[in-house]
């Protein structure tokens, strides 16, 4: 089976900062796939380069078997997204907004009034369909963000940290979105903090730090690959095969280091 | 009364710290001064040479009281969203022991300092014309005073009016001060047609002010019974601003966020947006997006012209051209006309495409990822948006050329070509030069600066127009000629549009958010 995605060997970097270093991994159709990492692991640039936010400068990416790179426009039809620092038009109703986003889906009329009484039921905004969105709370304004990546009824979801700034029955009534969702067929891909949520809900997960894949697959390899024990929770595998990961980056600095102290020594004793 | 002075101090200090505290922004305020400086000197000597010659500046009295008028129609508008306070004034003063009279009094002091530093120019036009036509001090003193109790009238109305909104929360306090306003502008219609009310018959405070400026200019004392008409308004709204300050204004006062002159910052900008959104979002919900079944270009234009209806966007296109036609047919323009028309067009065509843009920028570059994201072609957007800004370039002030040329002041067809022209080109240079500045290494670019260059670029590309619109009015082409010459300009116009129109598209096309 063709996952829905799949990035090989991708690299961004944006002036001097490396964000991605060789970062690969997949994600399967029916799944729900987690991305963890700690701050500036290079979550968001990996799912921005997936939506086209961002260009890579190598590697390649491709979304239902569709290089992105030859497709550049006609792959995002499959794909809901949402990004971690939502802004929308606040100038528009909740409504408007809706309909702007399905109208550029090219979804039908009669299945986008549809959806849009659907998904404003759903999200609890039913008494907020006439309002601008410049006035609702931060946490609204994620919903009505989430209606909008849902309106096309996409294969794949690709949301950065969707739960946060949501109420507590708001985040349960996404899960359950999601694994209605997963039960049919289509895939979902966050990246999130909350590594508590991630064990529960994700199928599979990839964690990454420093810009590439760390390790990735269901809980239980995890465990066995970071030898945390079977009892070991998401976290504690988290923590264990990043602290890994950071031992090894500093030993490479340091061997690089004293590669290069070694080949200034040489220099002199040359000169000597 | 030490509390009053150190909360007049704190005002003061935030006001002017927040100018002081960004290199760009005392940039623009030193390019303000340095812009209005000249333009205040030229306009005092033209005037002071104009009442040497013995030119009646009488007959001008109500276009004047018709000016001042409007400036204080608008000023009544913001009083129809309530008292507002900025938020650190919600959560430092009103925590205080200070009462909300005092917060009054401390507020139009430090107002009234701010307004003093910014109409620096202002004054120099006033001492230049002085000087200039040896005015005795009485004059001044008149009008200094006259000045001072109208500044102080108006601080005391709209203090007032915006309390009393607040405080009622009904619209009886809305509607009137609707009728108001109304009332302060229906005698503009007397400049227009035959109306038998005119403001120089009207015991209005801005006639009152108006005599008190023309008089003084003749070296005399305005009347008395405009003196008496002024102190008594502004005793009346003493005595309303004693009465609405009683109230515990802190209670019902909105707060919204700090905001500060010529601070350029895209945070500022957005929340000066957010402002705009939610004041003009009132008239513009009549029209929404919907819907019905129209191809994804139409939609995304009416998208972006209702944005632009529920940001001001439009509104200030409209009201430079509201402005521009009333002084046109207030001064008659019409009977030495034709070049100051045309330069009054050449310089608003040029602003307003960097206008809309600069807004669109500010209000849409975060909601990029929205289409960017889609599925649909960057570069479809980005036409969508030339169409847009092109087509309210063009009709806004062609749709002003036309009335005018009802009201027999100007001849259609240059004015037609020069907007034609300068929107084809204006708006599609502008929006390339807005796409190349979306790139991530220019994007803290303020939008201010990348107006100028657009502009630049813009002036460059229109000159052909310009260069055929001299000749034109040089050697007094025959309208035949004119319209054959018009034919060639439309045509690179119309080649520089699509050769814009192109590149964005390409440039949207390579946006990284």
């Amino acid at each position: 089976m063709v996952p829905i995605v799949e990035l090989d060997d991708v690299w961004k970097a944006y002036d001097e900062v490396q964000a991605l270093r060789g970062l690969s991994l997949n994600v399967n159709r029916g799944e729900m796939f987690g991305l963890v990492g700690p701050n500036g692991a290079g979550k968001t640039t990996a799912l921005k380069i997936i939506v086209g936010l961002l260009r890579m400068d190598k590697g390649s990416v491709r979304v239902e078997g569709l290089d992105i790179r030859g497709e550049p426009y006609r792959y995002k039809r499959v794909i809901g997204y949402v990004p971690e620092a939502v802004s929308l038009p606040e100038y528009l109703t909740v409504e408007e907004f809706l309909i702007y986003s399905g109208k550029l889906r090219e979804v039908p009329n009669d299945q986008l009034s549809e959806r849009i009484d659907f998904y404003l039921h759903i999200f609890d905004l039913e008494n907020k369909r006439k309002t601008l969105i410049l006035l609702l709370s931060r946490g609204m304004k994620q919903k009505a963000a989430m209606a909008s990546a849902l309106i096309h009824d996409p294969d794949l979801l690709i949301l950065d940290e969707p739960l946060v700034g949501i109420d507590p029955a708001g985040q349960h009534k996404i899960k359950e979105l999601f694994n209605e969702r997963i039960n049919d067929g289509k895939s979902v891909f966050v990246s999130t903090h909350m590594l508590d949520t991630a064990e529960r809900m994700c199928d599979r997960v990839a964690v990454i730090h420093r810009g590439k894949t760390v390790a990735h697959g269901d809980l239980e390899s995890l465990q066995k690959l970071s030898k945390t024990g079977e009892h070991a929770t998401l976290e504690e595998v988290f923590l264990k095969l990043t602290e890994e990961a950071e031992e090894e980056t500093a030993e490479t600095r340091g061997e690089l280091r004293s590669r290069r102290r070694g080949g200034l020594l040489g220099f002199f004793r040359r000169a000597e | 009364m030490g509390l009053l002075l150190d909360l007049y101090k704190l005002k003061v200090k935030i006001f002017l710290g927040a100018i002081r505290s960004s290199k760009v922004s005392m940039f623009l305020v030193a390019l303000y001064m340095l812009g209005i400086t000249p333009g205040s000197i030229g306009m005092s000597m033209a005037v002071a040479s104009l009442v040497r010659e013995g030119i009646d500046l009488m007959v001008h009295l109500d276009s004047l009281s018709a000016l001042i008028s409007g400036v204080v129609a608008m000023i009544l508008i913001s009083t129809l969203r309530g008292y507002v306070v900025f938020e650190y004034e919600q959560s430092l003063i009103f925590t205080s022991s200070v009462t909300p009279r005092g917060f009054l009094v401390a507020g139009m002091l430090a107002d009234l300092t701010a307004f003093s530093v910014f109409f620096l120019p202002f004054f120099l036009f006033l001492g230049i014309i002085a000087v200039s036509l040896a005015l005795p001090i009485v004059s001044v003193l008149s009008l200094s005073a006259t000045l001072l109790l109208f500044i102080f009238f108006l601080f005391f109305v709209k203090t007032s009016l915006s309390i009393l909104v607040s405080v009622r929360s009904d619209s009886l306090t809305k509607i009137a001060t609707g009728i108001l306003m109304a009332l302060l502008l229906f005698p503009t219609a007397s400049l227009f047609v035959s109306f038998p009310l005119k403001y120089g018959i009207l015991p209005y405070p801005t006639t009152f002010l108006a005599e008190a400026v023309v008089n003084a200019l003749y070296s005399s004392l305005p009347p008395v019974q405009s003196i008496l008409g002024m102190i008594s308004y502004f005793l009346a709204s003493s005595v309303l601003f004693l009465f609405c300050s009683k109230e515990n204004l802190f209670q019902v006062a909105r707060s919204i966020p700090f905001v500060s002159p010529f601070d350029t910052s895209m945070r500022m900008q957005t929340v000066k947006m957010g402002q705009n959104i939610r004041f003009f979002s009132r008239v513009g919900l009549g029209l929404s997006l919907d819907l019905r079944s129209e191809s994804l270009l139409r939609f995304l234009m009416k998208k972006e012209f209702i944005r632009m209806i529920r940001d001001g966007s439009l509104f200030v296109v409209l009201l430079l051209y509201l402005i521009v036609s009333i002084m046109s047919a207030a001064t008659n323009i019409g009977q030495a006309p034709f070049p100051v028309w045309l330069f009054i067009l050449v310089i608003y065509s040029f602003i307003v495409p960097a206008m809309l843009l600069g807004n669109w920028r500010v209000g849409e570059l975060d909601n990029l990822w929205i289409p960017l994201t889609s599925g649909v072609n960057p570069g479809f957007v980005a036409k969508s948006l030339l169409y847009d800004f092109t087509l309210i370039a063009f009709i806004v002030p062609a749709a002003t050329t036309v009335v005018l040329t009802f009201l027999g002041q100007i001849t259609p067809l240059i004015p037609l070509v020069l907007v034609a022209s300068v929107s084809l080109i204006g708006c599609s240079a502008t929006l390339f030069t807005m796409m190349h500045f979306l790139g991530k290494k220019r994007r803290a670019t303020p939008s201010f600066m990348i107006g100028w260059v657009s502009m630049l670029l813009s002036g460059l590309l229109i000159s052909p127009t310009y260069i055929y619109i001299t000749f034109s009015l040089l050697f007094g082409f025959s309208a035949e000629i004119n319209l054959l010459l018009a034919v060639p300009i439309l045509f690179y116009s119309a080649l520089v549009f699509l050769f814009f129109s192109k590149k964005s598209a390409e440039k949207a096309s390579s946006v990284e958010m």
